[in-house]
């Protein structure tokens, strides 16, 4: 159509002013695109440590364990559940805990810890509790064995091969007491886990506790976090009024919190940085109007409508902000693609503290689709609402002022 | 029997400190086929007259029937639609759409008119000619000359196939061998296109041209002459 023809030349006219507009979308784009994706790349990397560090990205429980946290509000999974499990597609790993608080002794001293029932061999493949293991074996033939958090084994002065004993509550309030070996000391990034943490051989902490067979939680892994909502759907089948189904947002309000925190601060940044990509198409608008008022009035002197008028300066808007957006996606797909195959390595002080936190000194990017799409729509919302100013001008526009000026 | 009927037209400006009377209690009356010119000083009214009948500009007072239509009682819509299909214009200058060829700038017209394709390049090739710049037909605005930019106007007013076309000293910034050409093509075409023309001047040399010439003075029509 002539209309887009003649946005299109109109454009051109300016050259060097429309291609500093088309550089400030094409500029805006990028930094939105690659903040949005480190941004987001950061964060499910993030997530994804913090979850298989703690309470994996799903958790199934009995129904009443959620308000009360005790034994009694355990369950048994059946074969029938595990066989679900194991053919769940959205499911990559799954694994079992069992967990209470226990007083522990050694001759004189005591105190009390988080006593974590697990498979070992499943655990360390979310979890990878293993590499915290700064002495003793992570596994080992004795099922009676346990890991103990280096401040509390040092509180209790012991060490591994010695021998603690568990005095706890099992089920529906029966004491139990029992001798343990301490099979390896852990170290954890975050002392206050260090200080009062236990781990045992889920069934030996069933039987100890009296709950054979009982767990409280089933843990479950995504392979991508995108699926996640997915997996929750599907848990649905199971059908059973016993069960709750948890997402970690569910299990882990703080992490929520703080990455809702890091977010709108960064959608802030995003937001000024397009509101000044605003005005500067709207300072190009209302300078080409006024170069183009005689001419605007001898097109709607010669019977051209001013619906259609204000179309060629609305296109010319959409055309600034395409071209912008083009070659910003042209630029940035392939940049992001590559980053998200080749993260960027944190060298020196700073990939240190990284490691000492427990996560990879890496700078990790994500290129799902909203992170291209987002900036887009917002240059397109912008453009829009810019097309506003000409649509108005033209409306207004006296044909005959314009003519004799 | 006269195509436009002017009665008691009048224009009033308001200035901040007095009223200017652009056009004062005109009447006029045009035929079919007229090649007239409106003649008079700086500031007579010719452009503010011409503007009313065009129905760019609203009057104080007055009537302007075109076919009997009192193009003022139209909706704005309806009045451009109404330019668009019978008025044809030429401005003194700068008349053309930069952006578009001279081709292109006889073509959108037809185009907002909704004509067929193998319509419109038939007519721009048969205007072009008559203008006698078919040769030009892929050349933008900026690369013709004044004359060769008016020619081109009066192309476009023409591709409309309008009752009559409007021209507000379309000769003001040409030489006069320009001047001489684009009269020329002016009359002939008022006689192969069988269109009216009214054009305003103070060109001695154009106003001999003119078969009927009516000279305004502070927007009162002073005489009118037909040869
Ligand atoms: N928009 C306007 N506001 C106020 N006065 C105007 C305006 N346009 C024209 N005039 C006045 O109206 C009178 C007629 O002007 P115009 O029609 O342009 O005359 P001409 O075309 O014969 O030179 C002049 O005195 C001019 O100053
Ligand atoms: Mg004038």
């Amino acid at each position: 159509m002539k209309l887009l023809k003649i946005a299109w030349r109109n454009l051109w006219r300016n050259r060097k002013r429309t291609l500093i507009t088309i550089a400030s979308v094409f500029f805006g784009v990028l930094w939105a695109v690659a903040l949005s994706s480190l941004q987001t790349g950061s964060f499910d990397n993030m997530v994804d440590n913090m979850v298989s560090f703690t309470t994996g990205y799903a958790q199934i429980q009995n129904i009443d364990y959620k308000d009360n946290k005790s034994l009694n509000n355990g369950f048994i999974p059946d074969e029938e559940l595990y066989n679900f499990l194991d053919n769940n597609e959205f499911i990559s790993k799954y694994t079992s805990r069992l967990s209470t608080f226990s007083l522990i002794a050694t001759g004189e001293k005591s105190y009390g810890t988080a006593v974590i029932g697990v498979n070992f061999e499943n655990e360390d493949k979310i979890s990878k509790l293993s590499q915290w293991i700064i002495q003793g074996s992570y596994s080992g033939d004795d099922p009676g064995g346990v890991l103990l958090g280096e401040l509390l084994a040092n509180k209790l002065e012991v060490n591994t091969g010695d021998t603690i004993i568990l005095i706890g509550q099992g089920y529906h309030g029966v004491q139990v007491a029992g001798l343990f070996a301490v099979r390896g000391l852990l170290k954890f990034p975050i002392s206050e886990l260090n200080r009062q943490i236990l781990y045992m051989d889920i069934g030996t902490a069933g039987d100890f506790f009296q709950v054979p067979g009982t767990v409280t939680s089933l843990i479950l892994m995504v392979e991508k976090p995108g699926t996640l909502t997915a997996l929750m759907k599907s848990l649905e089948q199971i059908d059973n009024p016993e069960f709750v189904y948890l997402r970690w947002e569910d299990l882990q309000p703080q992490l929520v919190q703080l990455i809702d925190g890091k977010t709108s601060s960064g959608k802030i940044f995003i937001i000024i940085l397009f509101i000044i990509i605003a005005f500067g198409i709207l300072g190009t608008f209302i300078m080409m109007i006024a170069e183009r008022e005689r001419e605007l009035g001898i097109m709607i002197a010669i019977g051209m409508n001013r619906l259609w008028l204000s179309l060629i300066l609305f296109l010319e808007s959409l055309l600034i902000a395409a071209t912008g957006v083009f070659f910003s996606f042209i630029f940035c797909i392939p940049l992001v693609n590559y980053f998200v195959r080749n993260p960027i390595k944190i060298g020196g002080e700073m990939g240190e503290l990284y490691g000492e936190m427990g996560f990879e000194p890496v700078l990790i990017f994500s290129n799902e689709i909203h992170i291209f799409l987002n900036p887009a729509i917002s240059i397109f919302i912008i453009s829009i609402v810019i097309a506003i100013y000409p649509l108005i001008s033209v409306i207004r526009l006296k044909a005959v002022n314009a003519l004799r000026a | 029997m006269s195509i436009i009927k002017i009665s008691n037209l009048t224009k009033v400006y308001d200035g901040s400190a007095n009223e200017i009377v652009a056009v004062n209690n005109l009447n006029l009356e045009f035929e079919k086929g007229e090649f007239a010119a409106i003649v008079g000083p700086s500031g007579s009214g010719k452009t503010t007259l011409l503007n009313m009948i065009g129905g760019l500009d609203r009057p104080t007072s007055g009537e302007v029937n075109i076919d009997g239509q009192d193009i003022w009682r139209l909706s704005s819509r309806k009045l451009t639609d109404f330019r668009l299909k019978n008025i044809g214009f030429v401005f003194q200058s700068y008349n053309l759409i930069p952006v578009l060829t001279a081709g292109e700038n006889t073509e959108f017209i037809m185009q907002l008119q909704g004509k067929p394709r193998n319509e419109r390049s038939r007519r721009i090739k048969e205007l072009l000619e008559a203008v006698g710049i078919a040769d030009r037909e892929k050349s933008r605005p900026n690369k013709l000359s004044g004359g060769q930019q008016q020619r081109v106007a009066v192309a476009r007013a023409l591709a409309s196939k309008p009752t009559f076309i409007l021209a507000d000293e379309p000769t003001a910034n040409l030489d006069s061998k320009s001047t001489e050409t684009l009269l020329e093509i002016m009359e002939l075409l008022n006689k192969t296109e069988d269109v009216t023309f009214i054009f305003s001047t103070h060109d001695a040399r154009v106003v001999k041209k003119a078969r009927r010439v009516i000279t305004l003075v502070d927007g009162k029509v002073e005489s009118d002459v037909s040869k």
